[in-house]
């Protein structure tokens, strides 16, 4: 466990009377509210078995909406083949396998409240190869006629009313085209897409959802499907009179206002806490809080075991030079079982990190504090610390059927390096403690 | 294991989630299901035999914390026949516990046994008791108290909602935002509803819907106003695929939704079956919106394609909807004899109901998949709504055991469970 070098009680304190203070405007992160900047922390496409992760995003307003959208491929590589690969054992035992860090970015625009999908492993454009799951574009938006016996009726061209315009037929997709991403067998990685206008600059609406599904065939009749929302970062307003108060209308600001947007066009976005008046964007959470089932703990309704796995991303990125100069963080675990009993460990998170929660602390998962062995109850409590830049994430519970344990799990990870399948799963969100007062900083083009 | 050295940041971190318990006071105003809240809400509790709902809810604070706890049954009076308002109506009876959890303490239960506040724990497992006939269980942790089962056989499904409420040791209503919660629905090996090859494969999870206390008065009456506690969404939306479409990555199979909804105001108290008209708003991907309604009666729980056959959400159309469920615009009656039906002032509220508008609404869908046209169920997966928009009108109502006489006023002189049954005067319980 490391050691804390820097004095932190106080400063925590400190932080905390300031967390009690601007708590009152403002939401953080959010799962469930529409957002200027929508973040899937976990992205993936596989070959063995057929696995692909259905993306979702909507519109939520009536007004077209622009996105700048950056996929991170945190695929590791092996040294001396360069394919994809997990661990060193995946390498031959002669190469290592290095994790990677490498972005592409793509624009989506969606018309009024608008559903839009696309498949990581196929994207969606207007030339896309794979068959029958592959839509094209653009989709153009449906007015309505303003006259006529057609009044009211759907219409995508004057022509169709009969008599008078076809109001609102104005809208597209033209300029959207999501590309597959960048692996061809296995795919690990992030999605963050950011509000903008036609120029590029961040737009700040506070307009969208989004829900990521990754599904898997595993053969003889069981799919395997886990659904997570999109985590959220909503663009502030701020009084203009007084740039330290959040606002959501000129009544928030009485004789400070008007309420004005906070986001301005360069193309750093900062999140913040509420009275930062460089804060653009909501803040990240001070903490994240993870419930979940201790590792390799029996089902209470059936049969097999649980097994968890922990996705963590930075708030922090810089798309703008393509490097992973941004987003470096200590993660602090405090771990309680049922029986109030504490355990803590650390873990570094460089840009993307995905691992079972028995891994977290060690290679032997039966060892780990994160395990039913060591916890001795079903249900645990961790609280997530980031030391560095913010973070945020999601958790998948899985349960191992087939009659493994988690001595079984471990030795199959260490031993010949396969990649364990657990099914079936859920995806669930992280619940959030907390104002982070450090500012975050997503660095677009 | 690891020896717990003394951590600077354990004790910063202790200081921190003290003064989060000290912030209730300027909470948000909107429901969450990221962050802790005061009251927590699980939309879709099954225990029927064919599924069963993992449990699991943690005290985010630094101290003891007690919730009042409330399942609602919503199943319909014939287990054996589908639901139908006038010939098999929903129960809608509830049935209510304590627990209580010591600092940051996770606890988990199975909704079908229930859990047993017991002195002997096996280590790292559950274990299922035959306790005069019925089959309860065992977990290993501090019991959070006696969590009562609410499946009793074939004969006796359970469907509905839970909701726990922080309160203090008296039982009165407290703030402090120290619950949050997870729901995990699977399917029982070897049931007939969701048979699957190599046994039980169908799991779902969501998180419990926080509803954050504010300025929480002590009585009965819970009021999600945006000053006692915070308040409902306006509307839900969310996104899903096409009903009965074909899934995009497993192209064998198609797609369900099922909509699991409650309203925002319920009466545990009488135990009335709250009736809500759904209005929704449906768009595809060309932006083509529909508009339809339905019906909630206690619990709404329906697979989208038997809300008007579906058609809203054809395939032909798009492979991906977004939907949008509100209350429909209106009054009606809340307390009183009249409770739930239409308005137009209090004076149409007979027994000292008042007149206010429709509930708002709180959800989560669960979509699976299947072979066309009535394979097995399989690859399922829930999501939390999204919200939009607040409603400062709801209330829940809890079991007062007390009910007082309005004291001045329009409805002077009659029963009464609060104040806000007596517009004009107070109510009085000292009778």
């Amino acid at each position: 466990m490391l050691t804390m070098k820097r004095v932190v009680g106080p400063l925590t304190l400190a932080a905390a009377t300031l967390l009690v203070a601007a708590a009152g405007a403002g939401a953080a992160t959010t799962s469930d509210q529409p957002a200027a900047i929508v973040i899937y922390p976990k992205v993936v496409y596989d070959t063995a078995p057929v696995s692909d992760t259905i993306i979702e995003i909507a519109n939520t307003s009536t007004s077209p909406i622009d996105l700048h959208c950056f996929y991170v491929n945190a695929t590791s590589h092996c040294t001396n083949t360069g394919a994809p690969c997990d661990t060193g054992l995946d390498c031959g035992g002669v190469g290592a396998c290095v994790p990677g860090w490498a972005e592409i970015d793509f624009s989506v625009t969606l018309t009024r409240n608008q559903p839009f999908y696309w498949l990581a492993g196929t994207g969606r454009n207007r030339s896309c190869a794979a068959a029958s799951t592959c839509e094209p574009l653009p989709l153009n938006g449906t007015g309505v006629c303003a006259q006529g016996i057609l009044a009211g009726q759907p219409c995508t061209n004057a022509a169709q009313c009969g008599v008078g315009p076809c109001v609102g037929a104005d809208q597209s997709n033209a300029g959207t085209a999501v590309p597959p991403v960048p692996e061809s067998l296995f795919f690990i990685g992030e999605l963050k897409c950011v509000a903008v206008n036609s120029d590029g600059t961040p737009s700040g609406r506070n307009d969208l959802i989004g829900t990521a599904t990754i599904v898997t065939d595993l053969g003889d009749g069981l799919i395997d499907a886990q659904s997570y929302n999109a985590i959220g970062v909503q663009a502030n307003s701020r009084c203009d009179g007084d740039t330290a108060l959040v606002c959501s209308s000129d009544d928030d600001c009485g004789a400070d206002g008007p309420c004005v947007s906070a986001v301005d066009s360069n193309n750093i976005l900062v999140l913040g806490p509420n009275d930062d008046p460089e804060a653009e964007y909501q803040y990240c959470p001070e903490t994240l809080v993870l419930d979940h089932i201790f590792d390799g703990a029996p089902d209470p309704v059936g049969e097999g075991i649980w097994m968890t796995d922990l996705t963590l991303v930075p708030c922090s990125e810089n798309f703008a030079l393509g490097q992973a100069d941004l987003g470096r963080s200590t993660a602090q675990f405090l771990v309680y079982n049922e029986f109030e009993q504490r355990f803590s460990t650390s873990r570094p998170v460089t840009c993307f990190d995905e691992t079972l929660l028995s891994n977290i602390d060690t290679r032997n998962n039966a060892r780990s504090i994160f395990s039913v062995n060591v916890s001795g109850t079903i249900a645990g409590q961790s609280l997530i610390r980031p030391v560095g830049d913010g973070l945020i994430g999601v958790a998948r519970a899985m349960k191992v059927v087939n009659g493994q344990t988690i001595e079984d799990i471990s030795a199959q990870v260490n031993g010949d390096g396969l990649r364990p399948v657990f099914a079936p799963g859920v995806g669930y969100e992280i619940h959030q403690l907390g104002e982070r007062q450090p500012q975050d900083r997503i660095v677009i083009p | 294991m690891r020896v717990l050295k003394r951590n600077p940041w354990l004790a910063g971190l202790g200081a921190l989630l003290a003064m989060v318990v000290l912030s209730a006071q300027v909470a948000t105003a909107d429901t969450s299901t990221d962050r802790g809240g005061s009251i927590i809400v699980f939309p879709k509790v099954v225990a029927d035999g064919t599924r069963d709902t993992l449990i699991q809810i943690s005290n985010l604070n630094n101290g003891l914390v007690f919730a009042h706890c409330l399942y609602l049954d919503a199943s319909p009076e014939n287990p054996f026949l589908p639901v139908n308002p006038v010939t098999n109506p929903r129960r809608c009876q509830e049935r209510d516990f304590f627990i209580r959890l010591t600092r940051q303490q996770p606890t988990i239960w199975r909704a079908s046994t229930g859990r047993l506040l017991s002195t002997t724990d096996t280590v790292g497992a559950c274990v299922d008791f035959d306790l005069s006939g019925a089959v309860r269980q065992n977990c290993p942790g501090f019991d959070p108290g006696n969590v009562p089962n609410v499946y009793a056989g074939p004969g006796a499904p359970f469907e509905g909602h839970l909701l726990c409420i922080q309160v203090d040791g008296s039982g009165a209503p407290v703030g402090g935002n120290a619950l949050k919660g997870e729901a995990f629905l699977e399917s029982v090996e070897g049931s007939v509803g969701f048979p699957v090859p190599g046994g039980d494969g169908v799991v779902s999870a969501y998180n419990a819907i926080s509803i954050a206390g504010i300025e929480p008065d002590t009585d009965a009456v819970l009021n999600l106003d945006g000053v006692e506690y915070s308040a409902c969404p306006d509307l839900l939306r969310f996104t899903h695929l096409a009903e009965g479409g074909t899934d995009p990555v497993v192209t064998d199979y198609s797609a369900t939704t099922e909509l699991t909804l409650l309203p925002c105001t319920i009466d545990y108290e009488t135990q009335t079956p709250p009736q809500v008209t759904l209005q929704f708003l449906v768009w595809d991907d060309l932006e083509i919106q529909t508009s339809l309604g339905s019906q909630l009666t206690c619990w709404f729980d329906s697979f989208l394609s038997d809300i008007n056959g579906g058609t809203p959400w054809d395939p032909s159309n798009s492979t991906t909807y977004m939907t949008q469920v509100r209350p429909a615009n209106g009054l009606q009656c809340r307390g009183g004899t009249t409770e739930y039906q239409s308005c137009v002032d209090d004076d149409d509220c007979l027994g000292g109901g008042v007149c206010a508008p429709s509930p708002g609404l709180l959800g989560v869908a669960e979509t699976f998949r299947y072979i066309a046209p009535d394979g097995a169920f399989t690859g399922s997966s829930a999501i939390n709504m999204h919200v939009i928009g607040t409603r400062e009108n709801d209330q829940i109502f809890l079991e007062s055991g007390v009910q007082g006489i309005c004291d001045g006023g329009l409805n002077a002189g009659n029963p009464c469970n609060g104040p806000m049954e007596c517009p004009g005067g107070d109510c009085s319980l000292d009778n």
